[in-house]
């Protein structure tokens, strides 16, 4: 064969940047967002108090708790599993935060304590989970139930109070460190991009979403599928330890009950954000845009004057739409990608 | 990258030790020996086939190489030394590669992810956490482009892609890293003719940088051309280890089948006798007018007679799956009209098919065919429940009869009826399929791929039993890649090329007779083929 001259071998601009642009058209999470654009511009226009600088800051400060769960629970779902202790890992945290405080320890001694029963608990959901081949959905279920039982025992139902001190005011973003910024902002943004680099710029998390995607074709690679998923859940509840230690900042006190449902608002973000309950699929920015337009919608809800009963009900409607914008979109994206090719 | 032609052919044939060598392997799984003292002996630089019968141990002895199975006793040694292989990592870290005939991509990932999953230090640079995935890109792409995977093709999800594609990617990623030990099971089933040929180029360049390639085939016509040394197992054994040179094809098919067997081979590559075709009657049994689908199927028309088998050739694209797909109500025809008997039908789902006497074989059997979980007797019933029901009730009784009577007739090889159908061979999971279509009592029965992945003699059996079908009546459809078996099988064969219908070969046998099975397989590939590429 004659040698010709050597090919291009990098790809000319124009390829990179339509490449890009389907890759972001292609992005779930990309029609979504769309949708609140549009959301946000008619609420700008109906309802003067929604685009005041205090409200938009108050529905970023409400989403941060979700933010923190949806985040570790896209980690699950892309690596295959689903969490459902969230709430309580999260509550349990909450009151281990509370009660070191109460018995005098330092704040980071509290903070360590907490992120260690966040991150125990999710290695035994993995454990449960991979050795002893218990369903995700069982472990994890069983493990809501076993943890927010014992936080209700330990506590005999009484909530913790009094554990707050100065630093403990600006960490749970009740005190503003600059302008409108508190610590819990830049915290979910520096966990955010953290998970995010994880997951779609290094070898390790690329692992994840083969895992999820197809258990035996990772295996076939040459991944040790077991210790992927133990590493999700320990991700996942170290997230939802980080939510409780904010929560318990936020809130000033620890009912025991304070993680109800929150497992099930972290999956709904995570699904609005493009994760797939069959796994393989999820993006960290995909998980903020869910909790927010969790958030959002409450806090429409609240503004218009909807009654708070009807909260849940619309919360359910917004869940299915976003899920049928999502298959709209990646239905259009796809062949936006396929006539490109 | 260069082409495999360039490599330097003075590189020398490496030290005359034997690379890799399984001493008296055994494994049992529930009951079933399925590895019985089996011994593998290959050399750097040698291509060795591995060859036996569906059930006898290749898949399980391939799976213990390369860790998916961990043996119950005996002695692995890789250039000398003993080694154990407990998951794939560490076959992968052995330098041992494989191919796996199951498709064993990861759907969500890109195709470039997919090549360096579990291979990302040596892609990567040792220690590197981050991946450059352009990086990357830059040092497969040349090899990808080789096989016909675009460069914008790296960037997609391998779930974008069919079944073909996906075998290709697989036999990129094994090659992207150069092994030592390339375990190929099965690697061409389902290739196109020049996708074949390159792959075969690119094992004799790895053979000649001294790789040890232990390959997994059914067809023998390939062994004799590039194999050097042959294994043959049977029944979880080995029953001989032969240079190709001192082999003839009959011999090995006494290898592995033993002596009985041969037979069988032969008058299923024998051309069967002329058979007549009914013509007379007024209406053909199925006829097909004008059938269009936008951009998959053009103005297609066609006729089968009663018992005749039609054929239909053409390479993968042509829309061969995506006719017959239409005529089962799979997919939405956009305009034209069947017959079945002089009657039109309008045919929107299976469930209408089925009940216009239409049946399918479809092609991908582990996923559209059988119910995995489910037993071989539930499988069989499973498409006309009203066989095995008396008043609405299910009478299990009932259907284990209606699945005796099939495993014996077809020659189902099962511990029994109630056998959960994927502890069945690839030909025995066929054959059960085979049985749930003829459990509808179609007249129109319809084959895709009938023989992929099964071993010939179980392809013979399945060629015998479509023969069989057709001479009661059934007509018969038929889609196969391969144009020895079209022609081997069928009465007429039609031939489509981007969706359209191109060409049609009449009296095949007796063509065969008179021009020669090369002028009428040559016949075909060129209206397959033509302003193609």
């Amino acid at each position: 064969m004659i040698t010709l001259t050597p090919e291009r071998v990098s790809p000319t601009t124009n390829e990179r940047v339509s490449a890009l642009r389907v890759r972001i058209l292609r992005d779930p999470s990309f029609g979504i967002l769309a949708l609140l654009v549009v959301v946000c511009g008619v609420m700008a226009f109906t309802e003067p108090t929604f685009a005041t600088a205090g409200n938009l800051t108050n529905i970023i400060n409400a989403m941060m708790t979700v933010s923190f769960l949806a985040i570790g629970m896209t980690v699950v779902l892309i690596a295959g599993g689903l969490d459902l202790s969230v709430g309580s890992v999260m509550a349990l945290s909450a009151g281990v935060v509370a009660s070191c405080l109460n018995n005098g320890m330092p704040l980071a001694v509290a903070f360590v304590a907490a992120l260690g029963v966040g991150a125990g608990i999710g290695l035994v959901n993995g454990l449960l989970i991979t050795k002893l081949g218990i369903p995700d959905f069982i472990a994890t279920l069983a493990m809501l139930g076993l943890a927010g039982g014992f936080l209700l025992y330990w506590t005999a139902g009484v909530p913790i109070l009094g554990y707050m001190t100065d630093a403990y005011y600006y960490i749970g973003g009740l005190r503003q460190i600059a302008g409108p910024v508190t610590v819990p902002m830049l915290l979910v943004l520096a966990v955010g991009v953290a998970v995010s680099i994880l997951l779609r710029r290094t070898t390790y998390g690329v692992k994840f979403y083969a895992v999820g995607s197809s258990p035996t074709g990772a295996k076939n690679a040459g991944i040790r599928v077991d210790r992927i998923k133990i590493a999700a859940y320990v991700i996942s509840g170290l997230m939802a330890a980080i939510a409780g230690i904010h929560i318990a900042g936020r809130t000033t006190t620890v009912p025991p009950l304070i993680g109800n449902g929150y497992e099930i608002s972290a999956i709904a973000a995570a699904v609005i954000g493009g994760a797939s309950l069959f796994g393989g699929k999820g993006r960290v920015i995909g998980a903020l845009v869910g909790a927010l337009t969790l958030t959002l919608t409450r806090n429409i809800i609240n503004l218009t004057g909807v009654e708070s009963s009807w909260q849940a009900v619309v919360t359910g409607l917004v869940l299915i739409l976003a899920v049928l914008a999502n298959q709209a979109w990646s239905g259009i994206a796809r062949s936006i990608g396929a006539s490109r090719s | 990258m260069k082409a495999p032609s360039s490599v330097p052919v003075e590189a020398q044939r490496p030290a005359e030790a034997p690379h890799l060598r399984m001493t008296d392997i055994h494994k049992r799984f529930q009951g079933v020996q399925a590895l019985n003292g089996v011994s593998l002996l290959v050399r750097g630089g040698e291509i060795h086939a591995l060859l036996g019968g569906n059930g006898a141990g290749k898949s399980t002895l391939l799976n213990v190489l390369s860790g998916l199975v961990t043996p119950d006793s005996g002695r692995i040694e890789l250039a000398g030394q003993e080694v154990s292989i407990g998951h794939p990592r560490e076959a992968q870290a052995l330098g041992i590669s494989t191919i796996h005939q199951e498709l064993s991509t990861v759907p969500d990932l890109t195709v470039l992810e997919n090549i360096f999953l579990g291979r990302e230090e040596a892609l990567t640079g040792k220690g590197s956490l981050f991946v450059n995935r352009r990086q990357i890109a830059r040092r497969i792409q040349d090899l990808a482009g080789e096989f016909g995977i675009t460069k914008s093709e790296l960037w997609r999800p391998v779930g974008d892609f069919g079944a073909l594609k996906k075998r290709v990617i697989e036999i990129v990623k094994a090659l992207a890293v150069p092994p030592k030990v390339l375990i190929l099971d099965e690697p061409t089933s389902g290739l196109e003719e020049h996708e074949k040929t390159l792959l075969f180029e690119h094992m004799r360049s790895l053979q000649r940088r001294g790789v040890a390639l232990i390959w997994v085939t059914h067809h023998l016509d390939e062994v004799f051309g590039l194999a050097d040394v042959v294994t043959v197992m049977r029944d979880g054994r080995t029953i001989a280890r032969t240079e190709t040179a001192e082999l003839t094809p009959r011999e090995l098919a006494v290898q592995m089948f033993g002596g009985d067997a041969t037979e069988l081979m032969e008058a299923a590559d024998a051309v069967p006798a002329r058979r007549r075709v009914d013509g007379d009657d007024a209406h053909p049994r199925l006829r097909a007018l004008n059938l269009s689908r936008h951009g998959v199927l053009r103005d297609i028309s066609f006729d089968v007679e009663r018992g005749e088998i039609l054929g239909i050739a053409g390479l993968a694209g042509a829309g061969r799956t995506e006719l017959v797909r239409a005529l089962m109500g799979l997919d939405k025809l956009h305009s034209g009209r069947i017959e079945i008997d002089g009657k039109p039908r309008r045919i929107g789902h299976p469930k209408v098919a089925y009940k216009a006497g239409l049946a399918m074989v479809p092609e991908d059997r582990k996923q559209l065919g059988i119910l995995p979980d489910l037993s071989v007797a539930e499988n069989i019933s499973v498409s006309e429940l009203g066989s095995v029901t008396a008043g609405g009730v299910l009478r299990s009784r009932r259907e284990r009869a209606l699945a005796d009577s099939y495993i014996k007739s077809l020659g189902i090889k099962t511990p029994g009826p109630a056998e959960p159908i994927r502890n069945l061979s690839g030909g025995n999971q066929q054959k059960a399929i085979i049985a749930r279509c003829l459990n509808t009592e179609p007249s129109i029965l319809i084959f895709d791929e009938p023989t992929q992945g099964i071993d010939i003699h179980a392809k013979a059996e399945v060629h015998r039993l479509i023969r069989d079908v057709a001479e009661k009546g059934t007509s018969v459809i038929v889609i196969a890649s391969e144009f020895a078996e079209l022609i081997s099988l069928c009465d007429r064969v039609v031939v489509m090329n981007r969706g359209a219908l191109v060409g049609e070969i009449r009296d095949i046998p007796h063509r065969v007779a008179t021009d020669g099975y090369d002028a009428v397989k040559h016949a075909i590939i060129d209206k397959a083929s033509r302003a193609d590429r």
